[in-house]
C-alpha cells in the first residue's frame, strides 16, 4: 500500500472533503490503484520525451488589453449566499 | 558572536494594463466593491481564461530591464489554497517555467561602492481580492470584494543576496525606478501596486550554509522594510546569543511598535499542489519577439546619468538627481533642446526651483504649470542679460502661478533688463547731478556710498538697469568728476 490512510485524510483535508470511514478505506485503494499504473508508466523509457504542458499541440491564445463590461454588481449579490453593501459576506476568516 | 544577515526579497508589482490578467474586467483603482468582476474572475465552473496580451510584454519588458534570460516556452500553473479571497481555489501563476530568469540590479552603497544583486525568477500570476473584517465582536464576518481578484502581478524573486535592511532597502528603491522607467507598473504602495516580503536569516560570520529564515510580511514602505529587517536581525541575533532556535516560519511587521510578531501558522505545512493548468495553452516566445520587445525599451536610469554626465557636463550627484523618475529626465531634456547652450544652469533652475515646486505638487509633474522649453528661455534670458537673476526669480514665480512663457510675462510685468550703456549713462548723469552728498563721501573715499547712488539708478529704471553694467559705469563717471 503506497497510500495509507493517514494520508488519505491529509489530501481530504487540503482539498476540505469530509470522508467517512469507509470512504477513506474505498479512496486509498482506489489511490493505490492509480499509483500501481503510474508505476508500470515509469517503467517505460521516457528520457527523449519532453514533458506535457498542455495536450493540445496549440499556444499564444491570447486577448488584446481591451475593457469589457463586467457583471451588474446586483447579479453577483444575488448568487452570494449573503451580502451586504455590495459586499460578499463569509464567516469570519481572520 | 558575530552573525552575517542574509536577505531575499519577493516584490510583487501591479501591471498597469487596463485590462485584468485573464479576462476583460476594468483593473482601474477605487471602484466600488464588486464593480469590476465577471464569471471569469469570480472563479464560475467552466469558463475560460485568456491571456491578455500586454500582460506577457509587459513581464517580458520587465525581465529584460533586469538583464534576465526570456524563457521560450513557459507555462500556468494552478497553486491550491482555500481562503475566502480566491473563489476559484486556486491562483493561476507560474511554477517550473517562470517567463523570466537569471537576471540582475545594481545597487549603490555609500560605504561600499556597488554591488549586483541576483535576480532569480519574475513570474506571471494573478492578484487575489480584498478581505474587509468587522471589528466588531458580534459580527464574525469578513467582507470579500473581488475587484482585485485576477489583477495582473509579476513576482520578481531576489537571490538571497543582500547583507542589510540598507541593501534592502536601495534594491527596493533601484527597483521600482527601473519598473517606472519601463512603464510596467506604476509602483504605488498605497494602492497595493507593490508589495514586498522579505526572507531573513542569520550566519555566524564564515559559516557557509543559510541559517534558518523567517518571512516578514506587512511592510507598507521602503523605509519600513529597512526597519523590519533590521529589528529581525536584532531578535534573531537574541536568539541565537541564547543557544535558541530560530522557527522557520512568517512574521508580521507592525510599524507602531516597530516590531515583527509572528503570524500564528496551521497545523498543516503550505502544500499547493502546484499542476499545469489546462485551461491555459503554453506561452511561445521566440527571439524575434525578444528583439523587438528590447528595442522598445527606454534608456534605463544608469545608462541617462552617465550619458547626462558626459553630454551635459553634470556632476554624478546631478546626472543622479535628474535621472532619479524618467519625466524629469525628460523634462530637463526637453528644456536643454530649447537652449543648448548652459544645460548646467538649466539643471541648477530645475533641482532647486523646479523641484521644490514638484514637491509642493505631491511630485505630480503633470501639476507643474511651468514648461520644459520656458526653463531654457529663462536661463537664455539670464545669459544673454535681458533679465537679472532676480528678475528670473519674479518670472518663475509667475510661470509657475500662470504657465504664461518667459516673454509673456516679460511683457506684461515690463521686466526688461536694460544694458544699454548710452541709456543708461545718461539716467546716472541724472543721479549724479541730484546727489552732491553722496558723490562727495564716495570721492572723499568711503566707498559704500556708491551703493546708494546705485539704487537711485535702480528706482528711477523700475529695477530694470542692469546691475554689473551701472556698477561699472557709475564708477567710471565718478571717476571722471
Amino acid at each position: 500500500m503506497k497510500v495509507s490512510l493517514k494520508e488519505v485524510e491529509n489530501v481530504a483535508l487540503l482539498a476540505r472533503i469530509a470522508l467517512s470511514e469507509a470512504e477513506k478505506k474505498e479512496f486509498a485503494k482506489d489511490l493505490n490503484n492509480i499509483l500501481d499504473y503510474v508505476d508500470k508508466m515509469n517503467k517505460l523509457d521516457t528520457s527523449k520525451v519532453e514533458p506535457t504542458a498542455h495536450i493540445l499541440d496549440i499556444h499564444n491564445v491570447d486577448r488584446k488589453d481591451e475593457v469589457k463590461e463586467s457583471m451588474p454588481v446586483e447579479e453577483i449579490m444575488n448568487l452570494a449566499p449573503k451580502s451586504d453593501n455590495n459586499f460578499i459576506v463569509v464567516p469570519k476568516v481572520l | 558572536m558575530k552573525y552575517e544577515t542574509v536577505i531575499g526579497l519577493e516584490v510583487h508589482v501591479q501591471l498597469n494594463t487596463k485590462t485584468k490578467l485573464f479576462c476583460s474586467c476594468s483593473t482601474e483603482f477605487g471602484a466600488e466593491p464588486n464593480t469590476q468582476t465577471c464569471p471569469v474572475c469570480q472563479g464560475h465552473p467552466g469558463v475560460l481564461p485568456v491571456l491578455n496580451e500586454r500582460v506577457l510584454e509587459k513581464a517580458i519588458q520587465a525581465g529584460l530591464a533586469f538583464d534576465c534570460s526570456i524563457n521560450h516556452f513557459s507555462k500556468f500553473d494552478r497553486k491550491n489554497y482555500f481562503y475566502p479571497d480566491l473563489p476559484k481555489a486556486y491562483q493561476i501563476s507560474q511554477f517550473d517555467l517562470p517567463i523570466c530568469k537569471e537576471g540582475v540590479l545594481n545597487i549603490h552603497l555609500d560605504k561600499n561602492g556597488s554591488k549586483q544583486i541576483g535576480i532569480t525568477r519574475i513570474h506571471m500570476e494573478e492578484d487575489a481580492g480584498k478581505l474587509i473584517h468587522s471589528e466588531s465582536s458580534q459580527t464574525n464576518e469578513s467582507y470579500v470584494d473581488l475587484n482585485r481578484c485576477g489583477v495582473p502581478l509579476i513576482e520578481i524573486v531576489s537571490e538571497p543576496d543582500m547583507r542589510s535592511g540598507e541593501e534592502a532597502y536601495q534594491y527596493l528603491t533601484n527597483l521600482k525606478q527601473i519598473l517606472m522607467y519601463v512603464n510596467v507598473s506604476d509602483c504605488n504602495m498605497e494602492e497595493g501596486s507593490l508589495r514586498c516580503d522579505a526572507n531573513i536569516s542569520l550566519r555566524p560570520v564564515g559559516q557557509k550554509e543559510f541559517g534558518t529564515r523567517a518571512e516578514i510580511k506587512n511592510m507598507n514602505s521602503f523605509k519600513g522594510v529597512q526597519k523590519a529587517i533590521d529589528y529581525e536581525v536584532r531578535r534573531q541575533g537574541r536568539l541565537l546569543d541564547k543557544g535558541e532556535r530560530i522557527v522557520q516560519e512568517t512574521r508580521l511587521y507592525n510599524v507602531d511598535e516597530d516590531k515583527t510578531y509572528s503570524m500564528r501558522s496551521k497545523e498543516e505545512a503550505h502544500d499547493y499542489r502546484y499542476f499545469p493548468d489546462p485551461d491555459l495553452v503554453p506561452i511561445v516566445v521566440d527571439d524575434a519577439i525578444i528583439e523587438t520587445i528590447r528595442k522598445g525599451l527606454p534608456e534605463l536610469p544608469e545608462a541617462k546619468r552617465t550619458r547626462f554626465m558626459a553630454d551635459y557636463q553634470l556632476s554624478e550627484e546631478d546626472g543622479k538627481v535628474l535621472t532619479n523618475s524618467l519625466e524629469v529626465a525628460e523634462y530637463f531634456e526637453r528644456a536643454v533642446k530649447a537652449y543648448p547652450d548652459n544645460p548646467k544652469k538649466i539643471a541648477n533652475w530645475i533641482m532647486a526651483e523646479l523641484m521644490r515646486v514638484l514637491n509642493e505638487e505631491g511630485g505630480d509633474l503633470g501639476k507643474v504649470k511651468v514648461q520644459a522649453t520656458e526653463i531654457g528661455s529663462l536661463v537664455q534670458h539670464i545669459d544673454t542679460g535681458e533679465v537679472s537673476g532676480k528678475m528670473a526669480k519674479t518670472i518663475f514665480e509667475e510661470m509657475v502661478k500662470t504657465g504664461d512663457s518667459v516673454k509673456q510675462i516679460i511683457e506684461r510685468l515690463g521686466l526688461k533688463q536694460v544694458s544699454d550703456e548710452g541709456e543708461l549713462n545718461a539716467v546716472i548723469e541724472k543721479v549724479i547731478q541730484s546727489n552732491p552728498d553722496p558723490v562727495k563721501s564716495y570721492r572723499a573715499g568711503k566707498e559704500k556710498a556708491i551703493g546708494f547712488l546705485l539704487g537711485q539708478v535702480m528706482k528711477a529704471t523700475k529695477g530694470q538697469a542692469n546691475p554689473q553694467v551701472i556698477n561699472k559705469l557709475m564708477k567710471d563717471a565718478l571717476s571722471k568728476i
